[in-house]
């Protein structure tokens, strides 16, 4: 293969390593941010400021601090994990409180009226959120949680520093040894710009689904 | 580390069980780390890339002059596979510490502060420090108080490495270092004219100099005077890492060493990257303990 491209098979491994790093990551973010979110607005004030201890420590701090100490820290409580794991704790933890901020929002800006007529109809609390509130949020949630997924991704780039051998951490290796530096940081930038490029793809589909048979009149 | 095996069970088990806090600590067991090295038949060291010292090449393999000494070493305890975690080189204690690696062979020097905080197998090597400047020496460096006493020379250094310390006492402030975290960093940085100077050991300069070719506009502060503190030449003696309760694992890594630094073996095995019998044996000859004692600056 013509350079730069010769250099791609050194890429292979470690993008496996990203794009499961990534993955797993933007799942588990989902959930954080789903539950998060939901419990932000639950009725109980012990829940609701757990929560926020949560979502402040997590959002308000250094997603590279917080990945040093899952992986350097912890082991001094006695909690080792290797460090795929470290990585997408971190990421999902990170990645989750900042997603929770969506989820609150998305939920608080389905009209009033939506509940009132949930209420109307004699829908119990619980059913006119999984029925009716919580579909509409979805779709307004689609398009920032795109952007979230895009941030987590560019995350990983940290990950080389606890040890793992992703594109970052590959790159670095391959200048050491060639010194090929601008067309190694090249194809970097290339790599994780298509990654990127997917993830806003996925999104772009996600979101064509979810309004199908919406009435937008009605929505806006 | 098994980075590409099982990932997705490894992944759910832990990261649940952290996520619910209820993570046991690890299993307590009488096993020494020799011990399970030898079970295991693997060793897992850290490293940081730099040439000739620790990197991967073409072929994709784990070499250079700290890797192959430590290679040959562990199999002659009977631990024959190595395998590398590339590290930072500021993570490599704390990462052994953790139990994250079994050892370090990092070409770390032996170092009375290090000493504190691990044990050091005796030196395989010894050498000393090379400042590296512009192609022709713009600002005439020829010793670490040349780069401290012009204020206009911008410094490269690595936190954690022995030539910070040296510029340091020398009396280059904190303002005039550019801290970067990898070797190569330094010498990207002089070519692209981010620093005026750095240092690293000789031989890692000597045989990124000969990869660079002399295109890249970067040579040896030539002449380079001998660095003396408190009236002692500074040399650099490297030797691998333990942890300080793996003392089984140190007494039978030395036993290997001792009939091992300076023979044909050795020699055959270092020579391909730049050693020579200037740095192999080490000169004078000294023990990790002695060097250890000796109060470095």
């Amino acid at each position: 293969m013509p350079a730069p491209f010769d250099l791609l098979p050194w890429f292979y491994d470690p993008f496996v390593i990203t794009v499961k790093i990534a993955i797993f990551s933007i799942l588990f973010s989902l959930l954080m941010a789903f539950a998060a979110g939901l419990l932000r607005l639950a009725p109980s004030r012990t829940v609701r400021w757990c929560t926020r201890v949560y979502v402040e420590i997590f959002r308000g701090s250094s997603l590279l601090v917080q990945l040093f100490w899952l992986y350097f820290v912890l082991p001094y409580a006695g909690v080792r994990l290797d460090p795929l794991s470290t990585a997408v704790l971190a990421l999902a933890l990170n990645g989750g409180a900042y997603g929770s901020e969506i989820v609150r929002g998305a939920v608080l800006a389905v009209p009033k009226g939506q509940r009132e007529a949930a209420t109307a109809l004699n829908l119990p609390p619980l059913w006119t959120y999984v029925s009716v509130i919580i579909p509409q949020a979805v779709r307004i949630m689609i398009p920032p949680f795109g952007n979230l997924a895009v941030e987590v991704l560019k995350g990983t780039a940290l990950v080389s520093l606890i040890t793992i051998t992703d594109l970052v951490k590959k790159a670095l290796q391959l200048d050491t040894t060639t010194f090929r530096t601008f067309e190694i940081f090249a194809l970097l930038l290339l790599i994780y710009f298509v990654l990127g490029q997917v993830i806003i793809a996925v999104t772009h589909g996600v979101e064509k689904v979810a309004n199908r048979g919406v009435d937008r009149g009605s929505v806006a | 580390m098994p980075i590409n095996t099982a990932f997705g069970r490894r992944f759910t088990l832990s990261a649940l069980a952290a996520t619910i806090l209820v993570m046991a600590a690890t299993a307590v067991s009488a096993e020494t780390t020799l011990e399970r090295l030898r079970k295991e038949g693997t060793v897992t060291i850290g490293y940081t890339s730099e040439v000739p010292w620790m990197y991967i090449d073409e072929s994709g393999r784990l070499t250079g002059i700290a890797i192959e000494e430590a290679r040959y070493l562990f199999n002659q305890i009977g631990v024959p596979e190595l395998q590398g975690v590339d590290t930072e080189w500021a993570s490599l204690i704390p990462s052994l510490q953790t139990g994250r690696i079994d050892g370090i062979t990092a070409g770390m020097a032996i170092l009375s502060k290090r000493c504190k905080m691990i044990n050091f197998a005796n030196p395989t090597l010894s050498m000393g420090s090379q400042i590296v400047v512009k192609a022709g020496n713009p600002f005439n460096i020829h010793s670490y108080q040349d780069a401290a006493d012009n204020p206009d020379i911008r410094v490269g250094t690595i936190p954690g490495g022995q030539e910070t310390t040296f510029f340091r006492i020398h009396g280059v402030s904190d303002e005039r270092m550019t801290k970067y975290t990898l070797p190569n960093d330094l010498f990207q940085a002089l070519i692209a004219g981010r620093i005026d100077t750095f240092a690293l050991t000789a031989i890692t300069v000597q045989e990124k100099l000969k990869q660079l070719g002399p295109d890249a506009g970067i040579e040896r502060a030539d002449p380079m005077e001998d660095v003396y503190i408190d009236g002692r030449l500074q040399k650099f003696y490297t030797g691998a890492g333990f942890r300080k309760e793996d003392t089984d694992l140190l007494a039978a890594y030395n036993e290997a060493l001792a009939d091992f630094v300076g023979s044909p073996e050795h020699m055959a095995l270092v020579e391909p990257f730049g050693i020579t019998s200037n740095e192999a044996p080490p000169q004078p000859a000294k023990t990790a303990d002695e060097l250890c004692l000796e109060e470095a600056p």
